[in-house]
């Protein structure tokens, strides 16, 4: 009844874990895999180790949302086979998520997550606190383009592209499909701020972050409502999914998966408790597949 | 959560331990289990993990070792205001022992007040082997239990040999385990990587049950960055800890 398929692998149920939570480490792999995740995905990997910023480096705000400026934080390229080798011991898929900042850097790591036997690689267009990474690029239409050409004319497996907000990302969307992506994950974190009224000081040491949680999930909705409607995109829906109905409304609006991070903070349940409100639903509705479901409020 | 916060009492304890004062400014604080921390955050200088060493009233109280320069300017920090992060950590509530030896070292001691004051009101006993480096490290820890602890039974070591037994807290605790056999049921642990290896080897053939209070890199504090894994096994201080039992995460003590 959950069965899905995005970017050609075929998953017991659409519920991944989103980029950026855990997933540098094979031991986070570990941890991930027993919240019963049907895919895994990494943190970013970049060609060489980053330090990442200097705390405070994550906030949980008042209105249940999570401000982070991680900083790509993550041990570099000689991780990925470490990583690969994990999720097969643990029988899982792995979408790899690169990020690079120039587009031979996305083909070298490409080349590697090829080379290690990953399942997927995840193209990082859209993380908004890293200099000359993500939302700088996944901003710039053409550039998405040349990154997923060139990246795509290398890998031997699905190339999946993750884009933010930006006034563009339908543009950009569609350049990414032109170019060869399988799927596209949207959105990422939105770029924001917390200021400490007491202090009077921004709280991060980026000053600036991404924002996630419930308060960004409508915009994902819309975001992904959007690019489906324009393209009948495969789609992977990201953004403050933190019950069974947030999932719901992105497949609604053209999402085949959907992936779960900042409510992994607060909840170690959250991937039963969806896949049994899915369930649910489905009964409810009288449908036998929820496949079938997909993209089908977008007019 | 975040929560805007203001020093309200600081004390100079020894030479190098300190005591901070610190008031939530937001109503209806949870209060914290023993072994939760919180991420004291100072501006535009560090993030710093500290145990939570009492509680009351949305009032915490925090013991800073000066270590570096985070370290530094939070206790040079005698009024104003900071940051607090918190409360994180599964923390540890060993209500079903009772009587609790608490092995500390340096200003790994922290959390034994705290856990002292919940533990009475659960009526179990927690007695405590405190070790420093040198004398001056020391200040009298009756000063900050709670009258309540009345039958605390507290001894000291210190391996420059200026007051009580001279040598290591694991040393002076395997000598009083032996020395009262079957008084205590459970050991904790808390402070240098160092002692919590030597605490779990040297007292694994007692029979008593032994727990560490771990010490890590910790960034986030909410299970999401992961710098705090306790490499090989698959859990995270700041989500599953930072106290564990002794057998499992034997990995992590070999390797640190």
């Amino acid at each position: 009844m959950l069965e899905t398929s995005i970017a050609g692998l075929r998953l017991k149920h659409p519920v991944m874990n989103a980029s950026g939570i855990l997933g540098s480490e094979p031991e986070h792999l570990e941890i991930l895999a027993k919240q019963g995740f049907s895919a895994l995905v990494s943190k970013t990997i970049t060609l060489n180790p980053r330090e990442g910023y200097p705390p405070p480096i994550i906030v949980e705000l008042r209105n249940n949302g999570l401000l982070n400026a991680v900083g790509l934080a993550n041990p570099g390229a000689r991780v990925i086979p470490v990583l690969a080798r994990k999720a097969r011991e643990l029988s899982k898929p792995l979408i790899l998520s690169i990020g690079g900042s120039s587009v031979e850097e996305f083909v070298k790591l490409a080349e590697l997550a090829s080379e290690a036997g990953v399942d997927a690689v995840e193209l990082n267009l859209s993380c908004p606190h890293a200099e000359g990474y993500g939302l700088e690029l996944g901003s710039d239409p053409m550039l998405v383009y040349r990154i997923v050409k060139d990246v795509v004319s290398v890998a031997s497996l699905p190339v999946i592209a993750k884009l933010g907000l930006t006034d563009r990302v339908i543009e950009s969307a569609g350049k990414a499909l032109e170019a060869g992506v399988k799927a596209l994950t949207l959105i990422n974190t939105v770029k924001a701020m917390s200021i400490d009224v007491y202090t009077l000081k921004p709280v991060l040491s980026n000053k600036y972050g991404g924002l996630s949680g419930p308060p960004i999930h409508p915009i994902a909705v819309r975001v992904v409502y959007d690019v489906y409607r324009e393209y009948r995109a495969e789609i992977i829906g990201v953004g403050g999914v933190s019950s069974w109905m947030d999932v719901a409304e992105l497949m609604l609006a053209g999402a085949r998966a959907v992936q779960v991070g900042t409510a992994l903070i607060w909840n170690e349940n959250i991937v039963d408790e969806i896949l049994s409100g899915l369930h649910k639903w489905l009964i409810d509705l009288g449908y036998n597949s929820l496949m079938d479901l997909v993209g089908i409020a977008v007019m | 959560m975040y929560y805007p916060a203001k020093i309200t009492g600081s004390e100079k304890l020894s030479k190098t331990l300190y005591l901070k004062r610190i008031k939530i400014l937001s109503d209806g604080i949870k209060e914290p289990l023993p072994f939760q921390f919180l991420l004291a955050w100072v501006p535009g200088v560090d993030l710093l993990p500290m145990s939570v060493a009492d509680f009351s009233n949305g009032e915490v109280a925090i013991i800073v070792k000066e270590r570096g320069e985070g370290s530094r300017a939070l206790i040079r920090l005698h009024s104003g205001f900071l940051g607090v992060m918190g409360f994180y950590g599964a923390g540890f509530k060993p209500w079903s022992y009772k009587r609790i030896l608490f092995i500390a070292g340096g200003s790994g001691i922290a959390p034994f007040f705290y856990l002292a004051r919940k533990a009475c009101e659960e009526g179990v006993s927690v007695d405590l082997v405190w070790g420093v480096r040198g004398g001056d490290e020391l200040f009298n820890p009756r000063s900050l239990l709670n009258t309540v602890n009345k039958d605390t039974e507290i001894y000291i070591a210190t391996e420059d040999c200026s007051a009580g037994y001279c040598g290591r807290a694991s040393m002076l605790a395997s000598r009083v385990i032996h020395e009262n056999p079957g008084k205590w049921d459970l050991v904790i642990a808390s402070g240098p990587q160092g002692l919590l290896r030597e605490v779990c080897s040297l007292l694994s053939d007692t029979g008593i049950e032994l727990y560490v209070n771990t010490e890590t890199l910790v960034k986030c504090g909410v299970g999401a960055c992961g710098s705090c894994v306790l490499k090989p096994h698959p859990l995270l201080l700041c989500k599953h800890g930072p106290v564990f039992r002794c057998r499992d995460i034997e990995g992590f003590l070999k390797g640190g």
